[in-house]
């Protein structure tokens, strides 16, 4: 469905940082961007990947076209907004779909199916054991009102600054939400 | 719920609960597509405030607009199942890993155990080292604690018998001086009773006539008898070292000694030789009388029964000889026996059977 072209994709990823690998990792954090922005906005997950890698396309084809582009985020950003009212506008065409779009019950499976979902991803998707530990440590339930100086302790074991921590951590909270959606999707 | 109440967490929960006006999302937006910090710090909040939720955390008002949140944003309630799933995961995540632990510290204590254990037996086998060692030490000390104990007897007991030596020793030199106090007082005596027999018999010689020989005889052997009783009384001083010197008259602790007359008596008249009645003058002091009785020349007899007042005062009693030949036998006899007012007799009979009479009077000077 994406009309991203190869050369399109280049220049983003050249437009995004002079490392590739680096830039591989912006593009991913741009696209992450784009999507929780749909999602907060009250797109549903089915749709606002989609719609983050529309919005992704029309960068890389304004790059294309020779357009200057001197904040890729920023731009991103303005693109998505009118990717996300051609969303918004399209569904309202629908005549039965006036509002947002529904809220939908959560996917059709039982706790105990989730969790193993989970736990499938856990294997998959958490690269080490130091991650999972990172996960388990991070979400812990317990710690209570002290969270925020267990969380600095996690970062002061780590040898990573509490931000990055936080960074760390939703990115890995992300990969399982994804993983665990797939899951289900497949399962379903 | 931990969440900020700063202004900016505020802000940042109005964003994600959808309470935000369009101009202000779009700043947000701005913000976080700028702000990677940002972006994951709402990200990190809606985790939270879904984890809250999920776990009834929220408070009341919190929890209203999260829930009115869900309609605005219908992913969320996704979210929701996915965090009740992950406290699970880490609930049980924690269980297993407390479990893992407990198994770690039960593998660890096993471990601490064994080796408590073998220390024990390195302690044991020390212990055993130690008890033979005790062993061999309480045998040790109990051996020498009978050495010590039958040295400390046999010490005791040496010491008793040294104690009982010097004793016997100290004994026999306080046995042995008495003695030689005693043989010295008596040889002092002795000496005492010669040297006025002597002064008597010079007296007597002096003033005698006839008798010269057996006087000058009887003073030669008086004079001998107080040589050999000085060299005597000498040679116990030697020997004791402590007996004083014999200075009469100075000695003011000495016992008083027996004044000693010394009489020469020819036989009587009426017997064999004849002869008036002597007068023999003693000291009025004297308590002992030496007796020289003169044996008349035919005697042939060597010894002689001597009775004073018909009680023997002597028996068998040897003659002496002056150089000249002439023969004598002295006795002696305590001076209170004599009587002063009547006639004083001695019976001398020779073993030849002849018997002979000393009569004399006694006058006290």
């Amino acid at each position: 469905m994406s009309n991203l072209t190869a050369e399109g994709f280049e220049k983003l990823l050249n437009q995004l940082d002079d490392d590739s690998r680096r830039a591989g990792e912006k593009y991913e954090q741009l696209r992450e961007k784009l999507t929780r922005s749909f999602l907060w906005r009250g797109v549903l997950n089915l749709h606002a990947d989609v719609l983050a890698d529309e919005s992704l396309d029309r960068v890389a084809k304004k790059l294309t076209e020779g357009v200057e582009i001197e904040n890729i985020s920023a731009y991103a950003c303005e693109v998505s907004r009118f990717v996300w009212l051609e969303h918004t506008r399209k569904n309202k065409e629908i005549p039965t779909d006036e509002t947002p779009e529904p809220a939908p019950a959560p996917a059709p499976v039982d706790s105990d199916e989730r969790l193993a979902f989970l736990n499938k991803c856990m294997q998959e998707v958490v690269k080490d054991e130091d991650e999972r530990r990172l996960i388990v440590a991070y979400y812990d339930p317990d710690p209570g009102e002290k969270i925020k100086e267990t969380r600095r302790k996690i970062a002061e074991k780590l040898g990573i600054t509490t931000n990055y921590l936080k960074q760390k951590a939703s990115r890995l909270r992300i990969r399982l939400e994804k993983c665990i959606r797939e899951c289900i999707a497949e399962a379903g | 719920m931990t969440l900020s109440n700063s202004f900016e967490a505020e802000e940042l929960k109005r964003f994600l609960f959808r309470e935000l006006g369009d101009e202000e999302l779009e700043a947000l937006e701005e913000q976080f597509f700028a702000n990677d910090e940002l972006f994951y710090e709402l990200v990190d909040l809606e985790n939270e405030l879904v984890d809250c939720y999920a776990r009834n955390e929220l408070s009341a008002e919190d929890k209203q607009r999260f829930e009115n949140s869900l309609e605005r944003v219908p992913e969320r309630a996704e979210k929701v199942a996915n965090a009740r799933a992950l406290e699970n995961f880490i609930k049980k995540e924690k269980l297993a890993a407390a479990s893992a632990l407990e198994s770690s510290i039960n593998v660890e204590k096993q471990t601490a155990i064994q080796d408590v254990d073998s220390k024990a037996s390195l302690w044991e086998r020390i212990s055993e080292f130690f008890t033979l060692k005790m062993f061999t030490l309480q045998y040790a000390t109990a051996a020498l604690m009978v050495l010590i104990v039958a040295g400390a007897g046999f010490l005791v007991y040496d010491r008793f018998r040294l104690n009982r030596e010097l004793a016997r020793i100290k004994a026999g030199q306080q046995s042995r001086t008495a003695d030689l106090e005693r043989r010295s007082k008596l040889l002092q005596e002795q000496l005492i009773q010669v040297q006025q027999r002597e002064r008597t018999i010079q007296t007597e010689l002096e003033t005698s006539s006839g008798q010269s020989d057996i006087l000058s005889t009887q003073l030669d052997r008086e004079r001998n008898e107080r040589m050999r009783l000085e060299k005597e009384l000498e040679r116990l001083r030697n020997e004791k070292g402590n007996v004083p010197p014999l200075i009469p008259g100075k000695d003011q602790n000495r016992p008083p000694q027996p004044v000693i007359a010394s009489i020469v008596l020819s036989p009587s008249a009426g017997t064999r030789g004849g002869g008036g009645v002597k007068t023999v003058e003693i000291p009025t002091a004297a308590q002992q009388i030496t007796v020289t009785l003169q044996i008349p020349r035919d005697s042939a007899a060597n010894s002689f029964d001597v009775k004073f007042g018909g009680i023997t005062v002597g028996s068998g009693v040897k003659h002496a000889k002056t150089a000249s030949g002439r023969r004598y036998v002295v006795v002696s006899l305590a001076a209170k026996r004599l009587s002063a007012d009547k006639n004083n007799e001695f019976d001398v009979t020779g073993d030849d059977g002849k018997s002979y009479k000393f009569v004399f009077r006694l006058k006290k000077r």
